[in-house]
């Protein structure tokens, strides 16, 4: 029923991101020259905590310089990020591997609102070689479309990073999460291009 | 089972009655000036005083609705009203349900299309706590619409009746409970409006055999259609004693 | 807060027009459920219902807790539904609706106040320890029967549920991982199954399982709680349209036919899944059976 959705299941986590908008602001929130986003984090089982919190601001972060939002000034754009299951594969770095998903099911589910976006960024997780710490890397995978400055081209645009490592260490990391952001971003044009067939289907023809 | 027989093998229930059998009714019609109608019931030792106001402007702008007017219902249980000396706060979970199951029962029998754009505000005071409480609501809220002219296509009124399983597992209905049987028994809340017995609150909360619900169900409206003729009587009492103090 | 959308006028006259005609605009029969879809999570106790565009998903947890001190014996069961703008952009996050309030507690008294669970059964040390079985409701998608969808994902995902072996050596309490020990399941006592009847034209037409746009339509509603074995758990019909107690008789006896077809969906998909589980997880479960033996 919402504008927008997605699920998105990763080895033993699966999420569903929903988007409305842009719908009516509260006055409270009200911008008077962009959207207001409003990002909701719901856990599987128990209430909201601080874990959810914390992470809601990071996926804010990540998500919100890719929406143009001065295209609907003085609206809502209502995120909602169900956690369906997620098992913690390394307890330590259980919000990380979530970040990843979650940005991946997000820019999904914003893409198939129609939310006007500058690109997609794809995500991915990689924890260092000896397990003590944990990055999260997003590359913008899509550019402006050709014009000039339209928004970020292909290259990093994120990064969260947990723990101990030094510079040998995350530039390390950083090759493995760029092959791997490229990867899950061929994988998620591939998906746009397969909704779009089968919402479009009858246009193609 | 308990320590006490609900039903004395001579049929005869706690406080002496049969199983059609209903407790003392005595319904009070414009008990207080304050409000534009009001009411207070004693059914047995359930207290119940009411006053309505109403059609008013609506005190919240969510209860503007321009088509028909809308319904708000408040109930408080005071604090001396049960065994125990407790406080129901307003977010209380079953108070907001008696809220709102209150509020659609009467929003489905008042004709609220005449007044658009105005509330129609109940308020309901349990005094005293002794079962059939929804029941005695319905009821008191009916008289106070009376009272208060509110239009109204008929009467709503409710009763309780409990299913009793004897020793030999047949089942006996049992009107209007005491909280003593609705501590025991599994019983219904029943509401009907005017005389064609059409019903338009039905509540269970305990678990009993589907077989029961017919017969508990005819023997809850014959309850009902009985309080029907005593508020009528106390709305005609009313009427009468109003013409010969020179209101009319 | 954006209100949710009202039928049109047009559309109001079109779908009564055609209930008046004993039709529906999705082609269903008036008493037929949409078609229902149930499945499991990797872990346990996860259920996923989907009834047409509804989408409810109900997870169940427990931990280690003290029991009330008025209740020693006793476990304890939670179930917390909150309405988010998942479901739909009306809902607010973080208040109480009226609609919400009186669907906690539809749920609550078709579940837990007709003692589905044995509550008992989750006692560990009286007085000192018992599991909290805490059932979690999201509602995904809102397309109308909520509380049917909600009930289902509940009584699904409290079978499909195991928690893991506990064993008691004097004073020390031993909580087995699922990997020491083959969990448990619990101990389910009846299978309650809720049906919401929606009425229309004054009670000549009532429907099961209706879409948001004919909830929003109706003119009265009665939910009957009722599991295989005919007993009726909870009946709520909160004021509405006042129907004659012929046709509430009714539409008992279609509840009782719709919760025996439903428990028994249910029943076959938790099977299975069992049997999906014994497939993958083969080595581990064969040796449960040989312990138990």
């Amino acid at each position: 029923m919402a504008d927008g959705s997605a699920q998105y299941t990763d080895g033993p986590t699966t999420l569903l991101a929903s988007i409305n908008g842009p719908i009516e602001v509260k006055p409270r929130d009200e911008i008077p020259l962009e959207a207001f986003l409003e990002i909701t984090i719901r856990p599987s089982a128990g209430v909201t905590s601080v874990r959810e919190k914390h992470l809601e601001a990071l996926l804010r972060s990540a998500v919100s310089p890719l929406i143009i939002r001065t295209i609907n000034p003085r609206t809502l754009f209502q995120i909602t990020l169900q956690i369906i299951q997620h098992e913690q594969v390394s307890a330590a770095h259980a919000l990380h591997t979530l970040l990843a998903s979650a940005i991946v099911v997000v820019v999904l589910a914003l893409v198939d609102a129609g939310v006007p976006m500058k690109g997609m960024l794809a995500a991915a997780f990689v924890e260092g070689a000896d397990g003590s710490a944990a990055h999260v890397f997003g590359y913008a995978i899509t550019g402006g479309g050709g014009r000039e400055g339209g928004g970020p081209k292909e290259g990093l645009v994120f990064v969260e990073s947990d723990g101990v490592f030094d510079e040998k260490g995350f530039v390390e990391a950083s090759e493995v999460g760029r092959k791997k952001c490229l990867e899950v971003g061929e994988l998620m044009k591939g998906w746009v291009r397969e909704k779009i067939g089968r919402d479009m289907k009858y246009r193609l023809k | 089972m308990s320590r006490y027989e609900i039903l004395s093998p001579e049929g005869l229930r706690t406080d002496g009655r049969r199983w059609n059998e209903m407790r003392r009714f005595s319904p009070k019609m414009a008990t207080t000036t304050a409000a534009d109608g009001s009411s207070y019931i004693e059914h047995g030792n359930t207290k119940v005083i009411c006053s309505v106001n109403g059609p008013i402007e609506p005190r919240a702008s969510s209860a503007r609705n321009s088509e028909r007017a809308t319904i708000t219902v408040d109930v408080c249980f005071a604090a001396f009203s049960g065994t125990d000396r407790k406080k129901r706060g307003k977010g209380d979970k079953r108070v907001l349900e008696m809220q709102s199951a209150l509020s659609r029962t009467f929003a489905s029998t008042l004709l609220t299309i005449l007044h658009p754009r105005s509330e129609v505000h109940i308020s309901l005071h349990i005094l005293s706590q002794d079962g059939s409480i929804l029941a005695t609501c319905v009821n008191a809220a009916t008289l106070a619409l009376v009272d208060a002219g509110v239009p109204m296509t008929d009467y709503v009124t409710a009763c309780t009746v409990a299913s009793y399983t004897n020793p030999d597992e047949s089942d006996e209905p049992l009107l209007d409970m005491n909280s003593a049987e609705e501590m025991d028994l599994p019983g219904i809340t029943l509401a009907t409006v005017g005389r064609n017995d059409k019903i338009s609150l039905l509540q269970l909360e305990t678990k009993v055999r589907l077989e029961r619900l017919e017969g508990m169900m005819a023997v809850g409206i014959d309850g009902c259609a009985k309080i029907r003729q005593l508020l009528d009587r106390a709305v005609r009492d009313h009427g009468n004693e109003m013409a010969r103090m020179g209101a009319l | 807060m954006p209100r949710e959308l009202d039928p049109t006028i047009n559309e109001k006259s079109f779908i009564l027009d055609a209930l008046n005609q004993k039709l529906r605009i999705d082609g269903r029969d008036l008493d037929v459920f949409r078609e229902l879809e149930l499945s499991f999570g990797d872990d346990y106790g996860l259920a996923d219902v989907r009834l047409g565009k509804t989408r409810v998903l109900a997870r169940v947890s427990a931990e280690v807790v003290k029991p009330f001190t008025d209740r020693p014996f006793e476990g304890i069961f939670t179930i917390t539904t909150e309405l988010g703008p998942m479901a739909s952009p009306a809902f607010e996050p973080g208040r109480q609706t009226e609609q919400e309030v009186l669907l906690s507690r539809l749920i609550e008294k078709a579940i837990r106040r007709s003692n589905a669970l044995d509550t008992e059964s989750l006692c560990i040390v009286a007085g000192q320890k018992c599991w909290q079985i805490r059932a979690d409701v999201h509602f995904l998608s809102h397309d109308g029967a909520l509380v049917d969808a909600s009930c289902i994902a509940v009584v699904a995902a409290l079978q499909h549920f195991r928690r893991p072996d506990v064993s008691i050596e004097g004073e020390k309490v031993t909580i087995h991982t699922m990997t020491e020990r083959v969990p448990v399941p619990l101990s389910i006592l009846h299978v309650p199954i809720c049906v919401t009847f929606s009425f229309y034209l004054d009670g000549e037409v009532c429907l099961v399982d209706a879409t948001l746009q004919e909830e929003q339509l109706r003119q009265g509603d009665m939910t009957i709680t009722l599991n295989k074995f005919g007993e009726l758990c909870q009946i709520a019909k909160a004021g509405g349209l006042a129907i004659n107690a012929l046709i509430l008789l009714r539409c008992a006896k279609i509840a009782l036919v719709k919760a025996g077809e439903i428990a028994a969906i249910v029943q076959r998909r938790l099977e299975e899944d069992a049997a999906v589980r014994v497939r993958r997880d083969n080595l581990l479960e064969s040796k449960a059976d040989n312990e138990r033996a």
